[in-house]
């Protein structure tokens, strides 16, 4: 009754992967977007490492992609508030709803 | 004379070059001598002529022979029309007829267009109408028949509206149209039902669809197929197109308003051809009504109403033009009568003896008239005979014919009414009989009005030219002398399965005696020399009927409040539906893939979050399609 | 025994659910931020009690410590003295937002929870990793079997990454620091 099991485990991914989710349509701040992916990512990383843990205790293949994801959404939210940077120095706002023209 | 017998078409279609030639020819035309319209017109028909001697000629000699060629036209699927010609008996006798008829008519409408603007327009129309009739005359099937009936409709058209300024012509001429496409549509069904009837027997056994030589097995084959009521209605719905060309009740209104147009035209037309065009039709399918006997009892009765109907007005009519219109009227009727009764080769006889004499009578009216600068009421005429002899006399010999007294027009009558008694009918007999005795009476008043006694008129009375005498006196001989020469070949000629010998000896007499004293009666009314009684004083008497006549018994009434009124009121109310209901059900649709739209683009949020709000929600339904695909809630 | 791993699980599960969800309703950015924080730190425990010591650490080094301290930077470049606070968007969107990302829940729950509980079988197995594998690796440690794995068979994907890493940085470093 109160073994943990992989299912576990998925399901709470699944909800932070909600709660991400949830996030990112909501919230106006820019930053918060931001955080909404980040959480996205995280999900996803323990859904991986516990697949890893469950069934590949052996190989391990579940954490080396766990790194590779990891690694990969630094690099991502880097680049991303790079580019919130610049939109503030043009609208100075961090509005998300505001930001819906192209132009220039 | 085999090249002339294989190319017998040619006499259909050489009209239609000439009227080609004329119309577009229209610009050497004038330069030239205004004759050349009528030298080409009446060059070409007196060709025609000859030709259709000679296929009579070959008719006589080869009694049972038929002549026909046929070309494959329009092949749809199954359906194989074919266009082509048909030499039998009736048809050359019909060919001579409408040949010799066209011919004089018009040499006598040069005398009378002479002076008229649009010359070469009425040669052209006359040419035009000439291919028309000779086509439908000459066709082979059916299908042709229509086609060619349709064209003859549309000469009359052009031809009672020749003179189009004219607010009345161009009225009649629509009305013309209008009521000759009733009995059209009716055809048009007719026909289409019968072939579908018939079907098996077309696609089996003959070559030409819908051809008239193979029409009585056919007619057989629709009878076993269908109920006798059904049979009946097929063959009503063909009735329908007689009806409306020969000008019958219900469908007579067009022919006195036709009159509008140029007298040469009435006489062609609308008194030795057209008109015949309807019982030419009614013999053609003969093997189809013949089958049914119900319709051939409406065929009868439709003919006798007609028959008294056009003659009960053409008593009261003071325009000469209209009077002899109504008693066109009066003799198709007398036609379709012998037709129902069973007496086909009468009612063929009574067809071409009427022609000649009844194309005579117009063409002396019209010469009348020509000479009085268009005076056309019977009342400012009078004592005519003394200026234009040669009128009178050919008017009377036409006048004796047609009233029965003797000559041809008498043969011709005396064999339908041998054939309605001989039919057992003693209704029919005796409304013959006594419309007979009215027909004599009405055309002799038409005379003695005219020809006969003081000038009433005011205007001068002009010369009448040698081009308009001559062809009366050579339509004078026909009209004097056939009936003596063919009434007894003719039932030999043109038959129809058996007839029976009818000697009814006594009816001759009868006839006769009913004839001249209705010529006694109208000499004492109208007769200046010999008048007993004023005509004025009948009336107060017979008032009522004479209202009926006038009235013509209120039938042009009667369209014209009811069913017209109807027809509008119902047109309208269709017009307001068609505009609230159909026109605002397309907006609708319209205006409803405009609404979608703009609901459409209510999830077209310009924000990051609305974005991947619609994802999410769009994943959700996906997600819930798949698990209730796969039934996952346990 | 199974009862202590049950709590801790349940410990940590719950303060990152709630500390999210700090950081997705709170209207200070800065209490957001913090509540990001505390939701990273909980996942590095969740590793360290999925047997991943090497990816935890890492996760503590990373997005405890880096992305935190981004972020922070982040919002010091781009605070203004009238919006500091920023409400969350309109209330249509999330209560929309709200019932179908619970519907995206429990649909994704349907896909993997039937019958999985009551079966030990395959994907879904409850059963611990057995004492021998979990006394190897407690012994040997996953950074030695995760440095075989990166350097042998995930060779080209570690030489990518790297070249991504570099891009990152530059392309960065650029963006942010153009001055008009």
């Amino acid at each position: 009754m109160f073994e943990i099991g992989l299912i576990h485990y998925i399901l709470l991914a699944t909800a932070l992967f909600c709660i991400g989710l949830l996030s990112v349509i909501v919230s106006k701040h820019l930053i918060r977007v931001l955080i909404g992916i980040e959480f996205m990512l995280n999900a996803v990383n323990i859904n991986l490492i516990a697949f890893s843990n469950y069934l590949d205790l052996g190989k391990l293949d579940g954490n080396v992609m766990a790194l590779f994801v990891m690694a990969i959404g630094v690099c991502e939210l880097a680049l991303g508030l790079a580019i919130l940077i610049l939109i503030f120095r043009r609208t100075q706002s961090v509005n998300a709803d505001e930001q819906n023209s192209f132009r220039g | 004379m085999e090249l002339i017998l294989q190319n017998i078409w040619i006499v259909a279609i050489l009209p239609f070059w000439v009227f080609l030639l004329i119309i577009f020819g229209q610009t050497y035309i004038e330069r030239m001598d205004k004759k050349i319209s009528m030298y080409l017109t009446a060059g070409v028909t007196f060709l025609g002529l000859i030709f259709s001697l000679v296929a009579l000629y070959y008719c006589l000699s080869n009694p049972t022979s038929t002549l026909e060629q046929n070309a494959v036209w329009l092949s749809v699927g199954h359906l194989k029309f074919s266009f082509g010609y048909l030499i039998d008996e009736l048809s050359s006798m019909m060919l001579c007829v409408v040949c010799s008829v066209s011919l004089l008519i018009q040499i006598y409408s040069h005398s009378y267009m002479e002076k008229d603007d649009s010359y070469h327009r009425f040669f052209a129309y006359l040419s035009f109408f000439n291919f028309a009739m000779l086509g439908l005359v000459l066709s082979s099937n059916l299908f042709q028949t229509y086609i060619f009936w349709e064209l003859v409709g549309v000469a009359s058209y052009l031809l009672i509206g020749f003179w189009y300024k004219k607010n009345a012509a161009a009225k009649a001429a629509q009305k013309a149209f209008i009521v000759n496409r009733i009995g059209d549509f009716g055809l048009l069904l007719g026909t289409m039902a019968f072939l579908y009837l018939s079907y098996n027997f077309w696609f089996y056994e003959s070559d030409v669809l819908l051809g008239f030589s193979s029409l009585k097995p056919a007619a057989e084959v629709a009878l076993v197929s269908t109920s006798s009521l059904g049979f009946l209605v097929v063959g009503l719905l063909m009735f329908l197109g007689p009806v409306a060309k020969s000008a019958q009740f219900p469908l007579h209104v067009w022919l006195p308003d036709a009159m509008e147009g140029p007298t040469p035209i009435s006489a062609l037309i609308h008194a030795a051809t057209m008109v015949a065009a309807g019982v030419f039709l009614i013999a053609r399918l003969y093997p189809i009504f013949i089958l049914s006997p119900q319709l051939m009892q409406i065929i009868a009765y439709t003919g006798a109403i007609t028959a008294v109907l056009g003659a009960t007005i053409a008593l009261v009519q003071y325009d000469i033009k209209k009077a002899l219109a109504y008693s066109t009227i009066s003799q198709l009727g007398f036609m379709f009568l012998a037709m129902g009764v069973g007496a086909y080769s009468a009612g063929l006889f009574h067809l071409m003896t009427h022609a000649y004499f009844k194309a005579l009578l117009f063409l002396g009216a019209g010469a009348v008239i020509h000479s009085l600068s268009d005076q056309q009421d019977m009342r400012y005429m009078g004592g005519l005979r003394k200026k234009m002899p040669i009128v009178a006399y050919t008017y009377l010999i036409g006048a004796l014919s047609m009233g029965g007294v003797f000559l041809s027009g008498f043969s011709s009558k005396e064999e339908i009414l041998s054939g309605v008694l001989a039919s057992g009918n003693m209704l029919l007999f005796y409304v013959a009989l006594f419309t007979s005795g009215l027909s004599a009476f009405y055309i002799f008043r038409t005379y003695f009005m005219v020809f006969e006694g003081q000038y009433r008129g005011s205007c001068d009375v002009h010369k009448v030219s040698k081009v308009m005498t001559v062809p009366l006196i050579l339509l004078a001989i026909p009209s004097a002398i056939f009936g003596a020469i063919f009434s007894s070949g003719f039932k030999d000629f043109i038959t129809f399965g058996y007839y029976s010998e009818n000697h009814f000896v006594f009816l001759p007499v009868i006839s006769i005696m009913i004839a001249l004293f209705s010529v006694w009666l109208a000499s004492i009314f109208y007769w200046d020399k010999k008048k007993i009684i004023d005509p004025e004083l009948i009336k107060i008497p017979f008032g009522f009927l004479y209202k009926i006549f006038v009235e013509k018994w209120f039938i042009e009434i009667f369209y014209e409040k009811i069913v017209c009124k109807t027809y509008k009121k119902i047109a309208y109310l269709l017009g307001k539906f068609d505009r609230l209901v159909i026109d605002n059900a397309i907006d609708l649709t319209a205006k409803s893939s405009l609404a979608v739209g703009q609901l459409l683009n209510l999830i077209q949020k310009k924000n990051i979050g609305g974005y991947v709000l619609t994802s999410v929600i769009l994943l959700v339904i996906l997600c819930a399609f798949v698990i209730s695909m796969l039934n996952l809630i346990v | 025994m199974e009862i202590i791993n049950f709590i801790i699980f349940i410990i940590l599960a719950g303060v990152i659910l709630s500390s999210a969800l700090v950081a997705v309703f709170a209207q200070n950015i800065v209490y957001s931020i913090l509540g990001a924080v505390v939701s990273f730190m909980s996942i590095a425990g969740i590793f360290f009690t999925l047997n991943a010591d090497f990816v935890g650490i890492a996760q503590i080094f990373v997005y405890g410590v880096g992305v935190s301290i981004l972020l922070a930077f982040a919002i010091m470049f781009t605070a203004k003295e009238q919006e500091k606070v920023l409400y969350l968007a309109n209330a249509g969107r999330i209560f929309l937002g709200l019932v179908f990302v619970s519907a995206l829940f429990f649909s994704i729950s349907c896909f993997i929870a039937p019958s999985s509980i009551k079966s030990n079988q395959g994907v879904f197995l409850t059963k611990d990793p057995t004492v021998s594998q979990i006394a190897l690796l407690q012994n040997n440690g996953t950074s030695k079997i995760i440095g075989k794995r990166l350097f042998c068979d995930y060779v080209l994907p570690f030489e990518l990454l790297s070249v991504l890493l570099l891009a990152g940085i530059v392309g960065a470093g650029y963006l942010a620091g153009k001055e008009k």
